[in-house]
């Protein structure tokens, strides 16, 4: 199940920029707030191609890290990616999926601090997103507490509110089957993730 | 203090109430009609006379209680009670659809102007038989759909849900509770678990069909954890159940008594169900203990240790004082001796206009 992440580094404008990679098929980025791999992106490199990036660091505003890293995966010939942003690094994946909307296919937000991170210009910008968004709260976090969920809801155009039962603030490490389940059924199904596909037959 | 009465709707008919499941070959459709008609009757009583709160809960399978599905009851109670609060002690929520339980305790807070009082509980042995839920997944069950009940109540965007347990993918219920932030909560209190989980998460407990002292000690360990977490539950947090029968005179009050047919506990009347729960740890740390919850006692003794409420209302009274002063209970709920007829609603009656007044003092 679990997969080996590879360190490797990416030329771009602003400097090389370091990522963990693993796994075949179409991209997720994971932006978050470490660069090592949780085991939720294990579980997902199990069947897909995962990127996980270094957070972006304090002198350079989310807006340009996430310039910097749409550069970085054209350089790495990346046309179609979903994106991850977890924490503090989902403010940088909000502004990637508005600078990029034809390149990613969907967001999904753990525990996200981007209402009440230092980028203070994106909330203006959520109006704009034209991509599907999943937002996730673990029901135990106070860093980014389930209270805030509902203002990604009503702030973005296309947005899906879902709460991580017994999750802290760091949902890839405390759920992580659920957290990679959950991502890849909205990565692949997007908004007709809401309808069930599982099977309830007991017996054929 | 206040009172509660505690109707089960029991079957009126002739029917063994030492077997689980019991079969349905001795009922019948017209005793079932009357049964519910007179529960509806003493509950009518109850709201007449004063009592604070009528009671109805969930069980199978049994003639002890033909509501399997206690919203249903409440349903009914919002149009027959129009004063007192409807407490549904409760729904068994490891075995439902938490949404569901969500959607239909707000129904009941809405239909009835805000008087719900939500119970929450786990249920006895037998009820993980009935839809089939391994009964080892109990008390986390319990703790998620509670969480997640609560989550339905209080937020105000659509949400979906992934515990370990359940999976929503969207969540809006309508209608919504009337009181805010949700109607109140209750959960059994009886083990050392239950009353800690109930304290870190501010819920009220209550006490069915166990004794004084075991109370008395579960409700310290309750309040202790509960001031270690900053609050002091008020006497309203607690709940204790107790048969009852008040008369004009003690005499009259056991003789009648005597009429009912002994009780066995729901838990004790099928032994492979009850030894194959005991084995999954549903009873958790204080398994020897809780066994004795519903050991049987002589008449005298349960008196004593405060299982039944019996005799005139002057002895009535001094028993229900016994129970506020050695528990700190704000709620009694009293579990009516249902097949007495005209008795039955003369007790409560009693109960109503010569107790509760001054028990309300206490």
């Amino acid at each position: 199940m679990s997969a080996e992440f590879a360190a490797r580094r990416v030329a771009t404008e602003g400097g090389a920029l370091a990522y963990a990679e693993a796994g075949k098929g179409e991209a997720i980025i994971v932006i978050g707030d470490s660069a090592t791999p949780a085991p939720a992106h294990a579980l997902l490199a199990t069947d897909r191609r995962v990127i996980v990036l270094a957070p972006c660091d304090a002198e350079t505003t989310p807006q340009s890290y996430a310039r910097r890293i749409a550069t970085a995966l054209e350089t790495m010939g990346l046309a179609r990616f979903d994106v991850m942003g977890q924490g503090a690094g989902s403010e940088a994946a909000l502004w990637l999926g508005l600078a990029r909307p034809a390149a990613t296919g969907a967001i999904v937000l753990a525990a996200p601090t981007a209402l009440t991170g230092r980028d203070m210009g994106l909330e203006g910008r959520l109006g704009d997103m034209k991509r599907p968004v999943l937002a996730l709260f673990g029901t135990n976090d106070r860093t980014a507490p389930p209270e805030e969920g509902g203002r990604y809801r009503t702030l973005l155009p296309d947005c899906h509110l879902m709460f991580v039962y017994e999750s802290g603030h760091d949902i890839a490490a405390d759920r992580p089957e659920a957290l990679a389940f959950i991502a890849r059924e909205f990565f692949e199904r997007r908004d007709l993730f809401l309808v069930s596909r599982a099977s309830g037959l007991a017996f054929p | 203090m206040k009172a509660s009465l505690f109707c089960t709707a029991r079957y009126m008919g002739p029917a063994r109430s030492d077997i689980w499941p019991l079969a349905g070959d001795v009922y019948s459709a017209d005793v079932a009609q009357r049964s519910m008609e007179t529960t509806l009757d003493q509950f009518r009583c109850a709201d007449e006379f004063g009592f604070d709160w009528v009671t109805t809960a969930e069980h199978h399978y049994s003639a002890f209680s033909l509501t399997p599905n206690p919203m249903v009851m409440a349903g009914a109670l919002t149009q027959v009670v129009k004063r007192a609060k409807i407490a549904v002690l409760g729904p068994t929520i490891p075995i439902l659809n938490p949404v569901r339980v969500a959607e239909e305790f707000a129904m009941l807070d809405v239909m009835s102007g805000g008087r719900l009082v939500a119970g929450m509980l786990r249920g006895t042995a037998n009820e993980y038989v009935t839809y089939n839920i391994n009964p080892s997944e109990s008390r986390e069950r319990f703790a998620e759909a509670l969480h997640l009940i609560r989550r339905a109540w209080i937020e105000p965007q659509p949400f979906g849900w992934l515990g370990r347990y359940y999976q929503y993918r969207t969540i809006s219920i309508w209608p919504r509770p009337v009181q805010k932030p949700h109607p109140p909560i209750y959960m059994s209190g009886s083990s050392p678990e239950a009353g800690e989980f109930a304290a870190k998460n501010r819920i009220g407990i209550g006490f069915a069909f166990t004794t004084v002292p075991m109370a008395q000690k579960a409700v310290r360990h309750y309040r202790a954890v509960a001031n270690a977490d900053g609050w002091d539950p008020p006497p309203d947090q607690v709940i204790y159940r107790a048969m009852f029968h008040v008369a004009e005179s003690d005499e009259q009050a056991f003789a009648d008594l005597s009429a009912l047919p002994p009780r066995v506990a729901l838990t004790d009347q099928n032994a492979a169900i009850s030894e194959a729960v005991r084995d999954t740890g549903y009873y958790g740390v204080q398994v020897a203990e809780q066994s004795q919850r519903n050991a049987r006692r002589e008449l005298a003794d349960r008196i004593e240790l405060g299982q039944v409420v019996v005799g005139s209302p002057e002895t009535a009274l001094a028993q229900v004082r016994r129970i506020r002063d050695e528990l700190g209970a704000g709620i009694l709920d009293l579990v009516v001796g249902a097949q007495l007829g005209d008795k039955t609603l003369r007790s409560i009656e009693l109960f109503g206009t010569k107790v509760l007044p001054r028990m309300r003092e206490l």
